[in-house]
């Protein structure tokens, strides 16, 4: 789930498919299962246009994880992904939830650290949560399985 | 239903685009604003989830169905305060056809573009406008600009269906039964020749010969009757060839009525229409394409024509070119399944209930319904819907109320909406619907699989009927003579009796029959337009039970009393015909009584319900035969074993009395569908030992023969009893002494028995 709906998509087939695709717009939303280290992932990319992000609740139940992607360049609506992040997780059927963000967009010039977006998220808050940022790029794929690697551990650990 | 004249086909026509950022929005809306409350859900219902999957893709949705969907044009020109009178309220349901496309275009930002295009209509068969949509559409990326909207908008309200035969119920009942290309061809003469059509109780001798020479060229009958006669008496080939009435006198042209299932099917129709087109060529639409099924027009839209069938048969109900078919092959294919708990208003045969039969029950009752179909298009889910609002409505013949709350194509934009309403049958292709509890059951149309939620609302087992009732209940003792509020009280079934033994399973349930039999219909080729019939008959049944079932706690307001017939008695000389639903023995009854009762309960607090007993009210005063109950009649004829002599013979006599003019004869051949056997029924009383019913027979036979319908229906009996009709009708007339009037151009009329000396206009229109 991302405001930045592209680079989101190319998150969920790269892990997928490995491959890079184009990304032509997602309209309501895309769901792909991804199995990593015996972990099977059903994961949902949803829309990210402001009409419907309140359709966004109809998902939450049963969620696990969230995968949060930040564009790490755009630091003008750092601010606005940051509100909408934390309005995703006072949901209560979030409550739970594992938080997993991906700083995109590492390999462009002038890009905010994961440090950086973690202060800028406001995450250090976040008490009683399991949060992981991690530094990655969509179109090589690079840091993708690494984030994975995060949530599928946390995964089991929470499994009797 | 065909409007004629100036009423508008299309009322709105309106274009969607997706914006990466913005996300779906009502681009243009013409000729006004539809005013609804909620642009945002029609143009997320235009722009379907998961379309950028597909390079296009229909949707099907209804406006005027919610609050935030109701249409309320907010600029009212006088065009549309016009149009709104004669088309009705403003409530009256809109169905909406939407072409979407995505056009993949690399110098775009993202690499593509999304629109959609749509048109809103209350016209049924919207299926008729997908080309002219498609072309539409193309052209609107070529040049996105109002012209291109206004050039739709009028291309498809200048289509001229004013000549369009309208059918009524019955006629189309007959229509949708027939596969002969040219029944009702009356209908499509030129006005000043089809004024004989359809009102033949001021038909006379000239106009009726008329009719004799351009719509059936028949050799007259009794005419070319008695010469083969006198030539070779009962010579079987020159006496089979002249008593077939059409021209061309090959003995396959002749429809044999067949069951459903004696497996070879009729493909004479062909040549049968090949043959009638040669033989008028006054008619200058007869070719071997006419099929007066449909009418034929054509929609101009720039230079190009576009070709368009309008169905004449479709029921209001019906919406789309939906395929029972379709509905039927998925939910019934070997990995299709069931699951959740049962259900005494779906699982009317416990575990061993038919997917099919659940479904139906499940629509009947009024249930919350889902189809979901993940990954495939927004198309194929909507019509599994419409097919499901046939399967429900009796496609549209029996039952009404279904498409006012079907959601063909519905997303998450709309879920709030769906929330609102009490039942509902939707399409989606989000999984996540799975997952949400909205619903009662739920159809995956990728694996046949269907699954009733685990919090449906359980509902008390109907009130017991029998004295020695199955139900495991503790209030099974009570029976209530009014059992109407029942479903108030709910009754939490406790989890044990869900699986108890309250819910019986016979593999030799009625419906399990049924269903095998259509399912071989359907493997051996049979049409959708038998399935559909099939279906219909089914959900008649089942209404004329549940008045019976009414009975049991009183009396009904939805069909005729049940009452055996009584034999002769001072009172009443001839006896007294019976009515309502008959059964072979009590036994079959009780128990076909028995295994309904609990949808029959379901059913009863549902519109659908309400729809029913305000139309069969109405009915009673309007139907053309009146004062008895005539499918009980015909049931009679059909199944009963050891029919009393008296009985025929009052069942005949009443038909004679009953049926003569145009829309009796109609309503009496509704009810002699092809499929079952067409008038077998009744011409087996040409063969009766008793004299008098034999007469009765001929001369309700001939009354059938008045009237183009009634001829065709004739023509489909086997040699055997067309032959005997014959020589009877003649043996009947040389011993009321007309031999006068052998000149073949009188039509014989069941009056002319008590009329010897001409047809009157009184005896006629009587």
């Amino acid at each position: 789930m991302g405001a930045n709906l592209s680079k989101a998509l190319a998150i969920l087939y790269k892990l997928k498919l490995n491959q890079s695709v184009t990304t032509i717009p997602t309209v309501g939303f895309n769901v792909e299962t991804v199995t990593y280290k015996n972990v099977k992932f059903n994961v949902w990319d949803v829309g990210g246009q402001d009409k419907i992000r309140p359709l966004w609740r109809h998902y939450y139940t049963g969620t696990q994880g969230l995968v949060f992607v930040v564009d790490s360049q755009d630091r003008d609506r750092i601010d606005e992904a940051r509100m909408e992040l934390h309005r995703i997780l006072t949901d209560r059927e979030m409550k739970d939830c594992l938080l997993l963000i991906f700083a995109n967009k590492q390999d462009l010039p002038g890009a905010m650290s994961p440090a950086e977006v973690t202060e800028k998220l406001g995450l250090h808050r976040m008490r009683d949560r399991s949060w992981y940022v991690h530094p990655s790029c969509a179109t090589t794929g690079e840091g993708l399985f690494e984030g994975l690697q995060w949530l599928s551990q946390n995964v089991k650990k929470r499994q009797p | 239903m065909v409007r004629q004249g100036s009423a508008r086909h299309v009322s709105f026509v309106l274009l969607a685009e997706f914006d990466i950022d913005t996300g779906a929005s009502l681009a243009r809306q013409f000729p006004q604003p539809l005013g609804v409350e909620n642009d945002q859900l029609i143009a997320e219902l235009m722009i379907p989830e998961g379309v950028h999957r597909n390079q296009e893709d229909w949707t099907y949705f209804m406006l005027n169905q919610t609050p935030d969907s109701t249409v309320e044009p907010v600029i009212a020109d006088a065009d549309s305060i016009t149009g709104s009178v004669i088309e009705g309220s403003s409530s009256e349901l809109l169905y909406v056809l939407n072409l979407v496309r995505t056009n993949r275009d690399k110098t775009l930002r993202r690499g593509a573009e999304v629109k959609a295009l749509a048109i809103c209509t209350r016209l049924p068969y919207i299926q008729l406008f997908k080309p002219v949509l498609w072309i539409a559409l193309q052209e609107y990326f070529n040049d996105p600009s109002d012209d291109c909207i206004t050039r739709l908008y009028d291309a498809v309200n200048a289509m001229d269906i004013s000549l369009a035969p309208t059918l009524c119920r019955e006629e189309k009942l007959i229509m949708r039964s027939s596969e002969r290309k040219d029944v009702f061809i009356e209908k499509f003469m030129p006005p000043d020749d089809a004024t004989v059509v359809g009102t033949a109780s001021t038909t006379d001798l000239n106009s009726q010969s008329a009719m004799d020479v351009t719509v059936r060229p028949r050799t007259d009958s009794l005419n070319s009757l008695q010469s083969s006669l006198s030539k070779g008496g009962s010579n079987e080939s020159s006496g089979g060839s002249s008593v077939v009435w059409i021209g061309s006198n090959n003995p396959q042209d002749s429809h044999r009525p067949r069951s459903s299932l004696d497996g070879v099917s009729n493909h004479h129709h062909n040549g049968h229409s090949t043959n009638s087109a040669d033989s008028h060529p006054q008619l200058p639409k007869l070719g071997s394409t006419l099929d007066t099924h449909f009418y034929d027009t054509t929609i101009m839209y720039k230079k190009m024509k576009l070709k368009i069938r309008v169905p004449l048969t479709t029921f209001p109900e019906e919406v789309g070119d939906y395929s029972l078919i379709q509905l039927i092959q998925t939910f019934s294919n070997p990995n299709a399944t069931i699951s959740g708990p049962l259900h005494s208003h779906l699982h009317t045969n416990g575990y061993l209930t038919h997917p099919i039969i659940l479904l139906f029950n499940a629509l009947v009752t009024g249930k919350r319904i889902v189809f979901l179909g993940h990954g495939k298009p927004a198309s194929v889910v909507a019509n599994y819907v419409l097919a499901a609002c046939a399967l429900g409505s009796g496609c549209g013949a029996v039952l009404r109320g279904f498409t006012s709350r079907a959601y063909p194509y519905t997303c998450l934009a709309q879920e709030a909406a769906l929330q609102t309403v009490t039942d509902f049958i939707a399409g989606v292709t989000n999984p996540i619907f799975e997952s949400m509890p909205i619903w009662d059951v739920l159809c995956d149309i990728n694996t046949g699989k269907i699954t009733i939620s685990k919090d449906i609302r359980p509902v008390a087992p109907p009130p017991s009927l029998f004295p020695s009732p199955p139900p495991i209940v503790p209030r099974s003792g009570t029976v209530r003579s009014d059992s109407s509020g029942y479903d108030d009280e709910i009754v939490p079934l406790r989890r044990e009796s869900n699986t108890g033994k309250e819910f019986v399973a016979k593999s030799d349930h009625p419906d399990n029959l049924f269903m095998e039999d259509i399912l071989s219909a359907i493997s051996c080729h049979y049409g959708e337009g038998l399935i559909r019939t099939r279906m219909t008959e089914y959900s008649l049944r089942f209404v004329r039970l549940a008045a019976r079932y009414e009975e049991e706690f009183g009396s009904t307001e939805i069909g005729h009393p049940t009452a055996p017939f009584e034999p002769p008695t001072p009172e009443f000389p001839h006896g007294r015909l019976g009515s309502g639903i008959a059964f072979l023995d009590d036994v079959a009854g009780s128990r076909e009584l028995l295994a309904n009762a609990s949808r029959i309960e379901g059913w009863r607090h549902t519109k659908s319900y309400e729809h029913f007993k305000i139309d069969f009210q109405t009915s009673l005063d309007t139907k053309a035969i009146q004062g008895f109950d005539i499918a009980h009649q015909l049931w009679r004829l059909r199944h009963t074993k050891n029919l009393s002599d008296a009985e025929v013979e009052l069942i005949m006599r009443t038909l004679v009395d009953s049926v003569r003019s145009y829309d009796q004869v109609v309503e009496l051949l509704s009810l002699l569908p092809a499929h079952a056997g067409g008038l077998i029924p009744i011409s087996f009383g040409l063969f009766h030992q008793q004299e008098t019913i034999r007469d009765l027979t001929v001369d309700l036979l001939t009354a059938l023969r008045a009237y183009p319908i009634g001829v065709q229906f004739l023509q489909t009996l086997n040699h055997f009893h067309k032959y005997g009709y014959v020589r009877q009708a003649y043996a009947r007339e040389l011993r009321l002494g007309r031999d006068k009037v052998y000149n073949g151009l009188i039509p014989p009329t069941s009056t002319f028995s008590r009329l010897p000396s001409n047809l009157s206009e009184a005896s006629l229109t009587a």
